[in-house]
């Protein structure tokens, strides 16, 4: 039997210290762990991740289809007694079926997945665009720029989701090949090949470049960080003085103007942190003097 | 009711679906404030004399869920407020873990709010006091050993005030809503009260602090000074308040009340038969602005708080000034997602800033005479939020009285001054914990 002596109070067998006071238990013989009683199970609790679940229930649905079913009637009533024809109402008429879709859709498809959901909301939203194009005549006017720029955005969140973030330079090629097929289309649509092999393809490629570099030494971070900071500093300048070269030379001949002004801040920077690095006496010195 | 197969729990949840409950005015609250820090649970547990079957207790607690319908149940979002429905699920008992009380995930899904863990020769219930309070919870306990005492085959008699069938609806009223009185003056607003300070554990552990004291020595010792045991506590807890603020805060200007929430079991003074929440607090308060405290003095304060304080007139201000802002038409007709910004202002306001702790104590625990033998200690351990970092729950069983301070902090000078106080008045303190080993 132990006690405390700072505390007077009775510790269980096998205590190290007294759980109060942090005082050490004088008790030699007591303090064999295999004599320890403990009194929690040293099961550890199971870190839950919440899942959430965006599908509404059957009842909710029924409930929205409601809801929405009675401004649809009322509109598409008052435009044809009025017209005799859908005129106008095709457009709220649009606007409820995609806000249906929208709201319902999560619940209509058995065993969904996120990914699944943000695809049929995005590929929705385009249809609706397209189709406002199309009853107004002369299609395509205008809805293949939303609708691209759509598919794009699509790009941005399909690739992680589908390759995951442990495929990093997976995603970062179809983020690339996305964005450059964007790019390129626009410039086509838009009259012609013009801006996009010469300006648009270069920078894309250097920028991926870049982050693909910056993937690949994304372990340095919490080894290194000294290290990690200033090779970014390095890859800026040489980004900043591609996009530089490549803008120049589009818009008259290769010429640098602002780039050599960041190299100039960059990249002794950058040679300082790699000192730094490297020198532990230098880096004490620093952490010392300037500690907050 | 058999193990739920896909198709047996379609077929009940066809046919129960249409039980729902509304949440009660305590519980109100709960739902929208749940964090990994603010858990909003409690622990009940029963320790036995021989190790634990848990293929029993499981079987036990599939009998004894469909008994408390209104424990059977899974929140769900309204547009205006959450509710409960019926959980067509089983629940499952579990292997207890090194830190308890751990946050439920009610609305994700379909969990339970509440579960049941084992280990060794210990049964403890976990519930979210959304469900119910301490009474309820300790009746669920009570339920659920005695039918595991019993399918094992041991002699625990005649259940007393046990239940064994399916309760009435009486016990899963909302007793605030039926004993509400028109508005009455609206209580003191209170102020911020002092509040310990420390470096937070990680989100979701928890330190465990239990002290056993003989039942004999520790009401002898409050009858010597003539009070109750809940008053001798509290009076200790904050006189160990008061010290704690003194070694940090030297100017008297300077510092906060220290004041102790005190839960008060409803069903004393209004006829109720609830199993859900049907409590509220009084809160003796010192202001140490005023000089410092002798311990008589602080006794004699929490003794006349408490007296006058837990009568009928006293404590339906809180009640109505709760339930009028319930019924409000304001309130009613505001949208849940809105409601849910207010309400975590409304919890740190009216509730947790306006006390330095929580003392709650279940009483003396009795058992029929045939279940006393099988059981050895019951405890009771309250959950902890960022605010008050510390909370006690107190109850008594047999020869023995259990304190079980919890924190979610790394000091212990809260449990220290506490349990040191009672060792200077000659009481004999064992001390264990959960993370100590």
């Amino acid at each position: 039997m132990a006690y405390c002596v700072r505390c007077g109070v009775e510790l269980q067998k096998g205590s190290k210290a007294c759980p109060l006071c942090n005082t050490e238990v004088i008790l030699p013989e007591e303090q064999d762990s295999s004599d320890r009683v403990m009194v929690f199970s040293d099961r550890m609790p199971r870190q839950v991740r919440p899942r959430l679940y965006l599908a509404p229930s059957k009842s909710f649905v029924f409930l929205v289809t409601f809801i929405i079913l009675l401004p649809t009637l009322v509109t598409l009533f008052v435009d044809i007694t009025v017209n005799r024809k859908v005129t106008w109402s095709f457009y709220p008429i649009t606007s409820l079926v995609l806000l249906w879709i929208l709201i319902t859709y999560p619940a209509m498809l058995k065993g969904r997945t996120v990914f699944q959901i943000i695809t049929m909301d995005i590929f929705s939203i385009a249809i609706f665009l397209m189709s406002l194009d199309l009853y107004s005549g002369n299609f395509p006017q205008w809805s293949h720029y939303p609708a691209i720029s759509l598919l794009l955005v699509w790009v941005y969140i399909a690739g992680p989701m589908l390759f995951t973030w442990k495929r990093i330079y997976f995603v970062l090629g179809s983020w690339f090949l996305g964005t450059a097929g964007f790019l390129l289309a626009i410039d086509l649509l838009t009259g012609g090949k013009d801006w996009f092999m010469p300006l648009a393809l270069p920078i894309l490629a250097i920028i991926t470049a870049a982050g693909i570099v910056g993937a690949a030494m994304r372990g340095l971070f919490k080894n290194k960080p000294l290290l990690a900071v200033g090779l970014i500093m390095i890859v800026a300048v040489i980004v900043f003085i591609v996009i530089d070269g490549v803008v120049n030379l589009y818009v008259s001949n290769l010429d640098l103007t602002c780039s050599p002004i960041l190299a100039a801040v960059l990249v002794p920077t950058a040679i300082f942190m790699f000192i730094v690095n490297g020198n532990k006496e230098l880096k004490t010195y620093l952490i010392k003097k300037f500690h907050l | 009711m058999g193990k739920g197969t896909g198709k047996e729990e379609r077929q009940n949840e066809n046919r129960e679906q249409h039980v729902w409950y509304r949440l009660d005015n305590a519980a109100l609250i709960y739902p929208s404030i749940q964090s990994d820090r603010i858990t909003t649970m409690f622990r009940l547990s029963m320790t036995l004399k021989e190790p634990v079957n848990p293929k029993i207790l499981q079987k036990s607690l599939e009998s004894v869920i469909d008994k408390f319908p209104f424990y059977r149940v899974r929140l769900k979002r309204g547009f205006f407020w959450y509710y409960l429905e019926y959980n067509p699920k089983l629940p499952k008992v579990e292997r207890d873990v090194r830190y308890p009380l751990g946050r439920l995930h009610p609305r994700m899904g379909t969990r339970y709010l509440f579960r049941v863990r084992y280990w060794q020769s210990r049964i403890a219930v976990e519930f979210c006091h959304v469900l119910t309070d301490g009474t309820g919870g300790m009746t669920f306990l009570k339920a659920l050993v005695y039918d595991y005492l019993k399918r094992l085959g041991k002699d625990v008699g005649d259940p007393g005030d046990i239940p064994v069938d399916l309760l009435s609806d009486e016990a899963a009223e909302d007793a605030y809503n039926r004993f509400y009185k028109s508005p009455l003056p609206l209580p003191d607003k209170g102020r911020t009260a002092y509040h310990v300070k420390g470096k937070f554990l990680r989100p979701g552990a928890i330190r465990i602090t239990t002290g056993v004291i003989p039942m004999e020595s520790i009401v002898a010792e409050s009858k010597k000074r003539n009070v109750s045991l809940t008053t001798l506590l509290v009076a200790v807890y904050m006189d160990a308040l008061q010290e704690l603020q003194d070694s940090h805060i030297s100017k008297n200007t300077k510092k906060r009340p220290v004041a102790v929430q005190v839960p008060v079991n409803m069903r004393s003074i209004y006829p109720s038969k609830t199993l859900r929440n049907f409590s509220l607090f009084v809160i003796p308060e010192i202001d140490p602005r005023l000089g410092k405290y002798s311990f008589e003095e602080i006794l004699q304060i929490v003794r006349e708080t408490l007296i006058t304080q837990t009568n009928e007139k006293a404590i339906s201000r809180y009640l109505s000034r709760n339930v009028g802002g319930q019924r409000n038409w304001l309130v009613r007709t505001t949208p849940l997602f809105l409601k849910k910004l207010l309400m975590p202002f409304l919890y740190t306001r009216m509730g947790e800033n306006l006390c330095s702790g929580t003392l709650s104590n279940l009483g003396l625990i009795r058992l029929p005479e045939g279940m006393a033998k099988e059981v050895e200690q019951i405890d009771f351990i309250l959950g902890t939020n960022p605010i008050n970092k510390t909370g006690c729950g107190v109850c008594g069983y047999g020869d023995k009285l259990v304190i079980n301070f919890a924190r979610n902090i790394h000091e212990s000078e809260v449990e220290r001054l506490f349990f040191t106080r009672l060792v200077k008045m000659g009481l004999h303190v064992k001390i264990y914990t959960n993370y100590s080993y």
